[in-house]
């Protein structure tokens, strides 16, 4: 479980997060919805120690990883994965080294073992046989779900997206909101998927926190938020001329 | 208000500048701390010793056979009827040997390695791969910065040792067997005339050594500094080289002074 307590963040004194309080669940999908540049990056970038807060308390199964050493916060990383907006796939490395890489650097693994891993997480993702491509030879779709393969290789406990379906067309967008459900049904990942998107709220998310102006001002179902939050769900759509 | 303007600017400069020198010293001290994760990075280690080899190894041998030439045309040139011409031989050795291999070298190398570098490693950062390097629980200074520093440092000294023997059989060869104006034996016994096993190992690896530190450090720098998309990666590949060449060229003349 990871809790994360009166977490402030500012940039050249610029606040960006205000005072964020949130419970992720294990086993479940919190879905953080909010436009642009109110924070949601930001508090992603918080929960696995890329940014520093000024103040406040991240609880990653009871233990505040702002407050931990540099070596211990890179243990605490292993039970995360990240799948960066862009795919952040290291573009020098071909598919199937992209994904062996954590493997490669932690685990013992033997190579048989690597390169089944390797063709087991392709398979999840569909993207079977693109082992020896690089990532500029992959379709915005597939740069994403190779990313979902990279993240669920090291078979971790959390998985922390950052606005999944952002640039990708409808059908590959329901592809990628697919994994996401099917990785917390076969494997039991904890989600937490930061995004605009509202169809991809709907699709995923067990519970749904709403990020505006740095503070979180609903926590609840997704089911509460079409009921009592509508009017600003047409403004983001608004917002970003869906 | 155009006065205070210049001053303000020129302030704002100096600040910037002893900044960037605090972030290299925190950088350089971060690298040193990765030295006991060799053995971890050792795949990216060899990766490096074998990329900054392999991949210089034709442009290394071009420069160092006209460097070879160049020198031999412009000695037998400068020199009269009356210098002995082992005389000349000796000095063509030794100012190849000493000063332009390793200088000629290092610059041209810290345009093709030092800006590839800041340029790699820039692109990583605009686009997030050291971010996920991290969430990888990958240190991006043991991954990307202590490999490449390693390499400049060790692998430099190996390509000045090829391009000397190349620069020299190159000026033997023109010397002996195109120009003819000097004799095998000549030359060879003007290449032993005051031979000091030091002025060999300062040319060949203590200068070669700083300059390989200073074109990887220099490149991992300002990769890492990178803000911005593509004209940030660009200028962080033209100031490593900048960079690097300017005090490649002055390290030369200390080095040259303090251990000659």
């Amino acid at each position: 479980m990871i809790e994360i307590r009166d977490l402030w963040k500012s940039f050249e004194g610029k606040e960006v997060l205000r005072g964020v309080n949130l419970t992720i669940e294990d086993g479940r999908t919190t879905v953080i919805l909010g436009p642009s540049g109110q924070g949601k990056t930001v508090l992603l970038k918080n929960l696995v120690g890329l940014l520093k807060p000024d103040r406040g308390q991240i609880l990653v199964d009871g233990e505040d990883i702002t407050r931990v050493s540099r070596r211990r916060l890179f243990e605490i990383r292993k039970r995360f994965s990240f799948v960066f907006q862009g795919g952040a796939l290291f573009d020098f490395l071909p598919v199937k080294e992209n994904i062996a890489l954590f493997l490669r650097m932690h685990t013992k693994m033997k190579e048989d073992e690597i390169t089944r891993r390797v063709r087991e997480a392709l398979r999840v993702v569909g993207l079977s046989g693109t082992e020896e491509l690089y990532p500029e030879e992959l379709s915005g779709g597939m740069k994403k779900r190779v990313a979902i393969a990279r993240a669920i290789v090291s078979s971790p406990k959390y998985i922390l997206y950052d606005e999944p379906t952002t640039g990708l067309d409808r059908t590959n967008a329901r592809a990628v909101n697919g994994l996401i459900n099917k990785l917390k049904r076969e494997y039991g990942i904890t989600s937490v998927v930061v995004t605009h998107d509202i169809e991809c709220m709907e699709t995923v998310a067990d519970k749904v926190a709403l990020l505006k102006e740095g503070r979180m001002f609903f926590v609840g179902r997704k089911e509460e938020v079409e009921e009592k939050y509508l009017d600003y769900l047409y403004q983001l759509e608004e917002s970003y001329g869906i | 208000m155009r006065g205070r303007g210049f001053l303000f600017h020129l302030g704002e400069k100096g600040i910037n500048f002893f900044v960037a020198v605090y972030e290299a010293a925190v950088l350089f001290v971060e690298t040193l701390k990765q030295l006991p994760n060799l053995y971890f990075y050792r795949r990216q280690v060899i990766e490096q010793f074998y990329s900054l080899t392999v991949s210089t190894l034709p442009v290394t041998s071009l420069i160092a056979i006209f460097i070879g030439l160049g020198s031999t045309v412009q000695g037998t040139y400068q020199t009269s009827a009356l210098t002995p011409r082992y005389f000349t031989a000796n000095v063509i050795f030794k100012s190849t040997i000493i000063e332009l291999t390793p200088i000629v070298l290092s610059l041209v190398l810290a345009g093709k390695i030092g800006g590839s570098l800041a340029a790699e490693i820039g692109s990583m950062k605009v686009s997030e791969q050291i971010d996920a390097l991290q969430t990888l629980s990958l240190d991006p200074v043991g991954f990307l910065v202590m490999p490449r520093v390693l390499a400049g440092l060790f692998m430099l000294p190996v390509m000045t040792i090829f391009a000397n023997f190349l620069a020299i059989f190159s000026s033997f060869l023109m010397s002996t067997a195109v120009l003819h104006w000097i004799s095998p034996g000549e030359y060879v016994s003007g290449m032993k005339m005051g031979f000091k096993a030091f002025e060999l190992y300062f040319g060949n690896f203590i200068k070669p050594s700083i300059f390989g530190f200073i074109i990887a450090f220099s490149g991992s720098f300002f990769g890492l500094r990178t803000r911005g998309g593509a004209k940030g990666v660009g200028i962080a590949s033209t100031t490593s080289v900048v960079v690097s060449a300017v005090l490649i060229v002055i390290l030369d003349y200390f080095l040259g002074e303090l251990l000659l």
